[in-house]
């Protein structure tokens, strides 16, 4: 999951986590699998702080109408 | 010697105009308002007045952008004009009232006159949902309200555009050159909203933010707008013509954009409700193993004891059985021939009695 999951946005990853979540309150979760769904959540959260932490804001001043 | 100067009347006055002109090429005049009237609905005519002297102002009405009344403090811009009549005037380009009480004065007048129109119906407004990707803002880049707003923009979230074109925020060239950066982003197709940023000032600082062209540039506006101009307090009818009305700069940077920490906390409290969730099946599934552990246990208890009621009840089968009770109870055990003159050996519960047989008649 952290290979493709780098190549995602971070809204893209939010929702793929909120997806993961929502697996654990539904009809499909079972314990065998929910120690290995829990570990890539986990992974992902940190990719998604990891992200949150590089985001720059781009600023940039692109004209000046005090001197016209 | 002193030339002597020949002029017509045209000459005359011609030569003022120039004169006047490049005397005072942007003048500003204080002073207020008397005999306000507008005449066939297209020229404005007042006197700007200071104690007992004042000068004649006119004005086209296209260009008034405040609402006047007279006794109204106001700034003109303006240049001073002599008539082909004779008449001294000031022709005015651009009107702002000044003192907290003529702002005020005129702030409620244009309001009523606006909101009639419609201009600040709530149906008009447009959401800005955090969570863009590019904004224009304008503000002047040197002012602190605009640093606080990148401040906290850069705080909160990351990853905009932001587009930002420097123009005065106070004084009276403001408003135009607002109205000329709104129009810039709307013909353009770039920004998802535009924000017009700006920090506290006096009540005359922020006059310019109820310029009627400003705020009808701003109702107009094809790009949605949000205004975050003075304080809390502070109103002004950009405020009311925006789409949103941020309370202050930094208040507009918050409503624009997420909160990375608050992103942060989500995602935490996300794996903590995953790791709750697995602990509570965990739990059911220890408390069903326990349960029917119990339930196991309590079969084999009661089989122990049903087995041990068994044995007891034996053993006291057998013990009554066993003859050593039956001597303790008294009796003997006769062993030997029931001859006449045959020996007999009689057991007791203490002793062993060898005996002669010397009768024997039958009971029944």
């Amino acid at each position: 999951m952290s290979k493709a999951g780098s190549k995602l946005s971070i809204s893209q990853k939010i929702a793929t986590l909120d997806e993961s979540v929502e697996w654990f309150y539904s009809e499909e979760f079972s314990l065998d699998q929910a120690l290995q769904k829990y570990k890539d959540a986990n992974k992902l959260a940190l990719d998604i702080k990891e992200d949150l932490s590089k985001l720059k804001n781009q600023i940039e001043v692109i004209g000046d109408f005090t001197k016209s | 010697m002193i030339t002597e100067i020949k002029l017509t009347v045209s000459q005359f006055i011609e030569i003022c105009n120039q004169s006047l002109d490049y005397t005072f090429p942007d003048l500003i005049v204080e002073g207020e308002v008397g005999s306000f009237k507008i005449n066939q609905g297209k020229w404005v005519f007042f006197d700007l007045k200071e104690e007992d002297m004042s000068v004649n102002c006119f004005m086209p009405l296209s260009q008034l952008r405040a609402a006047l009344t007279d006794g109204m403090k106001i700034q003109v811009r303006a240049t001073p004009k002599l008539t082909r009549w004779g008449r001294f005037s000031l022709t005015v380009r651009q009107v702002m009232p000044v003192g907290e009480g003529s702002i005020k004065k005129s702030f409620e007048l244009l309001k009523k006159k606006l909101t009639a129109e419609g201009l600040f119906d709530p149906a008009r407004k447009r959401p800005i949902i955090p969570g863009l990707t590019h904004i224009g803002v304008i503000s002047s880049t040197a002012a602190a309200g605009y640093i606080d707003f990148l401040k906290i923009l850069d705080n909160r979230w990351g990853g905009m555009k932001i587009q930002t074109i420097n123009t005065q925020v106070q004084g009276m060239a403001a408003a135009e050159q607002i109205i000329r950066a709104l129009d810039y982003f709307n013909q353009r197709t770039e920004v998802e909203a535009i924000v017009l940023v700006r920090g506290g000032g006096s009540a005359d600082d922020l006059a310019i933010f109820n310029d009627e062209a400003l705020v009808r540039a701003i109702a107009g506006s094809r790009i949605p707008v949000m205004t975050g101009i003075g304080h809390e307090v502070d109103e002004s009818l950009a405020d009311l013509a925006a789409d949103v009305r941020a309370s202050t700069p930094s208040n507009a940077a918050e409503r624009l954009s997420l909160d990375r920490q608050e992103v942060i906390r989500k995602l935490q409290y996300s794996l903590n409700e995953i790791k709750r969730r697995i602990l509570d099946c965990t739990n059911r599934e220890e408390d069903l193993l326990r349960g029917n552990i119990d339930r196991i246990k309590q079969q084999i208890l009661a089989l122990v004891g049903q087995s041990e009621q068994h044995i007891s009840e034996t053993r006291k089968l057998l013990d009554s059985l066993n003859p050593e009770n039956v001597l303790k109870r008294g009796y003997a055990i006769l062993a030997g021939s029931t001859t006449v003159g045959s020996e007999l050996k009689i057991t007791t519960i203490n002793k062993i009695i060898t005996t002669e047989v010397k009768n024997v008649q039958s009971r029944i």
